[in-house]
């Protein structure tokens, strides 16, 4: 499955309810308030929906604290 | 053959409620997520709460704090670190000094786990209290959304006796000492400021990893399959771990929740959820599962003694 730096900006977007025109490729956590760790493990839920439970095999996730590095360490792995 | 009854079960929150989208409206987008609308603080101490939890079993059980042979007090929120909070406990409700008394310092595992520990007790007393004592809002960061929004102080008192109704048929524990960095508070001030730290994200990942798995191997060690599990009783830790792990159990087991109007309540969380289903517990085959602090994750399967 491809996946693009997009599918992740949306992704980002709606597990922490903001406004898509806030998640660019560059969003950091600290950037956006609601990026905390609550906002992280919805995030995780999130991808877990859309990529089958992915987040098991890929613990860097639970660290990834920008779009960027959810995108690279999802990349490899679905 | 572990043969046991739960006698009475008293729980006690927090004397104030905190209602997150009146009273923290910053943390109200948390609720959806949290499944937690309103959470308990008090400005006692632990310890207060579980004398009042202890005197209300006592209450019920009318003699019990002359014939209590243990007593197992779950706790991290001691406000002494020597004598436990057992001993407090015990003078306060004015137990008999021939009683056992001891603290296990664990949180969320802490009352799966402090069952199993009185129920193998039951070879030598009648009578066991687990006492479940915390207060976490006092640890946690105020500005943490992820914390506050979450954590309840509360108590809860469980009696357990030697008399036949339920059956321990089999348990699984986990304890990963690595994973202490992500779930953490310290005696000392300049580490995290000696506030509760929480991985968050880390910690649920840990209980997509560890948890569903233990449950599964422990029903299946019993020869049973999950569908003919009557009732799971998890931690009630937030939503978004509920609704991950009832996923994972599926539909044809009841996976009961009490968290809107509670709160997670550390190891008091699975006394208050099964405070009110007594009767069913004792018609059904069901699992306990308590997880977290450690990180640690332990099960039980229960089922009644009649169907021995």
């Amino acid at each position: 499955m491809k996946i693009s730096i997009t599918d992740i900006c949306s992704l980002v977007a709606r597990a922490l309810e903001v406004d898509s025109s806030i998640i660019t490729a560059e969003t950091k956590a600290s950037e956006v308030e609601l990026w905390d760790s609550l906002g992280q493990i919805s995030i995780l839920s999130e991808i877990d929906k859309m990529f089958d439970g992915v987040t098991e095999r890929c613990p860097a996730l639970a660290s990834a604290n920008s779009v960027r590095e959810i995108f690279d360490a999802l990349y490899d792995a679905v | 053959m572990r043969l046991f009854s739960i006698e009475a079960i008293s729980s006690i929150l927090g004397e104030r409620s905190i209602d997150i989208a009146k009273d923290r409206p910053v943390f109200a987008p948390a609720i959806d997520k949290t499944g937690i609308a309103v959470v308990h603080e008090t400005d006692g101490t632990a310890a207060d709460l579980a004398v009042r939890a202890v005197t209300d079993v006592a209450r019920q059980k009318s003699g019990i704090v002359d014939t209590l042979d243990a007593m197992i007090v779950v706790t991290q929120s001691s406000e002494m670190l020597l004598p436990s909070m057992a001993f407090e406990i015990q003078d306060r409700c004015r137990i008999h000094k021939g009683v056992m008394a001891l603290d296990v310092n664990q949180g969320c595992s802490g009352f799966v786990q402090a069952l199993q520990l009185a129920v193998s007790s039951l070879d030598w007393a009648e009578s066991v209290l687990i006492v479940c004592a915390d207060r976490y809002r006092a640890k946690l960061r105020p500005s943490d959304r992820s914390t506050n929004s979450v954590f309840s102080d509360a108590a809860t008192a469980t009696l357990i006796s030697r008399r036949p109704s339920l059956q321990i048929v089999a348990s699984a524990h986990h304890s990963d000492g690595s994973g202490r960095p992500l779930l953490f508070q310290s005696h000392k001030s300049d580490i995290n400021e000696g506030r509760l730290h929480m991985a968050g994200s880390d910690v649920w990942l840990f209980t997509k990893r560890v948890v569903f798995n233990q449950i599964e191997r422990l029903v299946n060690s019993c020869d049973l399959t999950l569908a003919d599990i009557d009732a799971v009783y998890l931690h009630q830790a937030s939503e978004l771990v509920l609704k991950g792990l009832r996923a994972q159990i599926g539909d044809r087991t009841s996976v009961p929740s009490e968290l809107k109007d509670v709160g997670n309540t550390v190891s008091s969380s699975i006394p208050i959820l099964i405070e009110n289903r007594i009767n069913q517990l004792t018609e059904q085959i069901s699992v306990l599962c308590g997880f977290g602090v450690g990180l640690s994750a332990s099960s039980l399967l229960i089922r009644p003694s009649r169907l021995n």
